[in-house]
């Protein structure tokens, strides 16, 4: 289940909401480059960046001299929200340089369409997801959503590892062995459609029994203790 | 492409898709993989290595898979509804 975490991020865009986004990276131990034009907005989050950057992410040269390579940033962040055009292609050089993935601020349906074409690999719309929830996503990819019921409970999305595929519920123990309870198992299917295409549809099995197989690609959705579902999701 | 190599891409295709949709993703993976070497410019091939990318919850790759397909054919509609839905955007380009 354990995935390469991410350790190096550049966000780019140092308004309100990539200065959020940089306030909340900070919280964990990770290393933050940070550039924006406006040295006034580098300033204000210079204490949580490893490397702060007047200049502009335009020009490939100040990105390089930055240390924005493949080799050294695993997560780039285009929070540019003034221009279209700037936040366009300064994806679109990220994605030219190699950078391992690239998640870009879309002001608009139509952005977010050309991002999707010049091949970011994430869209974010900040006025429905917020700075926490983007951080939460990249740092915790095996916890793919989660729902907090409280402080010490929630009910999260898993991936399970490798071994766990096709071994029933009750093989695996997972309640007595984990600590947890499995609500629900995500799971996608292919299936022809109506044009005699290929497609694949999500079904969830709900309160799946002991019997229930884990297969291949399913995701499961546990309840439990923070620190249960935390062990669960390094296994 | 002779008669007898255009029914064995048929045959191959129909198999592949009988692996994927009796979820056995990695004999599906394996015959498209064949059919990518013998077809490289087929979308059809790029489109169905992305299902089973994405039904194996291998999304980027899955998603390199979809934007493969549509740079050969830009109008698959089912390769760019997928690849909306991996990026985070649903069908009318707005956040899921």
């Amino acid at each position: 289940m354990a995935e390469e975490k991410y350790k190096t991020f550049v966000v780019i865009g140092l308004g309100v909401f990539g200065s959020h986004v940089v306030r909340h990276l900070a919280r964990y131990n990770v290393d933050i480059i940070g550039i924006d034009k406006d040295e006034k907005k580098v300033e204000a989050v210079k204490e949580f960046l490893r490397i702060p950057v007047v200049g502009d992410a335009m020009d490939a040269e100040q990105l390089y001299q930055a240390g924005v390579t493949p080799q050294d940033v695993d997560v780039a962040i285009v929070a540019i929200g003034e221009s279209v055009e700037a936040n366009v292609y300064v994806s679109l050089l990220l994605k030219d340089m190699g950078i391992k993935k690239v998640m870009s601020r879309a002001l608009n349906t139509q952005h977010a369409n050309i991002l999707a074409k010049i091949g970011v690999d994430r869209v974010v719309f900040p006025e429905e997801s917020t700075a926490e929830n983007l951080v939460h996503e990249l740092l915790s990819p095996q916890i793919i959503d989660r729902l907090e019921l409280s402080e010490e409970y929630s009910i999260a999305e898993v991936t399970p590892t490798k071994e766990f595929y096709n071994k029933t519920i009750q093989q695996l123990a997972i309640r007595t062995k984990y600590k947890i309870t499995v609500l629900g198992i995500k799971r996608k299917t292919a299936v022809i459609d109506e044009t005699g295409e290929t497609d694949t549809k999500d079904e969830i099995v709900l309160l799946p029994g002991p019997e229930e197989k884990i297969l291949q690609g399913d995701i499961l959705i546990v309840i439990g203790k923070n620190m249960d579902i935390e062990k669960f999701k390094s296994l | 492409m002779t008669n007898e190599e255009k029914q064995k891409e048929e045959d191959l295709f129909e198999t592949g898709k009988f692996y994927l949709l009796n979820n056995r993703y990695d004999e599906a993976l394996k015959i498209f993989e064949q059919l990518l070497k013998c077809c490289p410019d087929n979308p059809e091939v790029y489109y169905h290595i992305g299902l089973i990318k994405e039904a194996k919850n291998e999304l980027i790759d899955a998603k390199n898979m979809f934007l493969e397909v549509l740079k050969r054919k830009p109008n698959h509609k089912l390769a760019k509804k997928h690849l909306n839905k991996l990026i985070g955007i649903n069908d009318e380009g707005q956040n899921k």
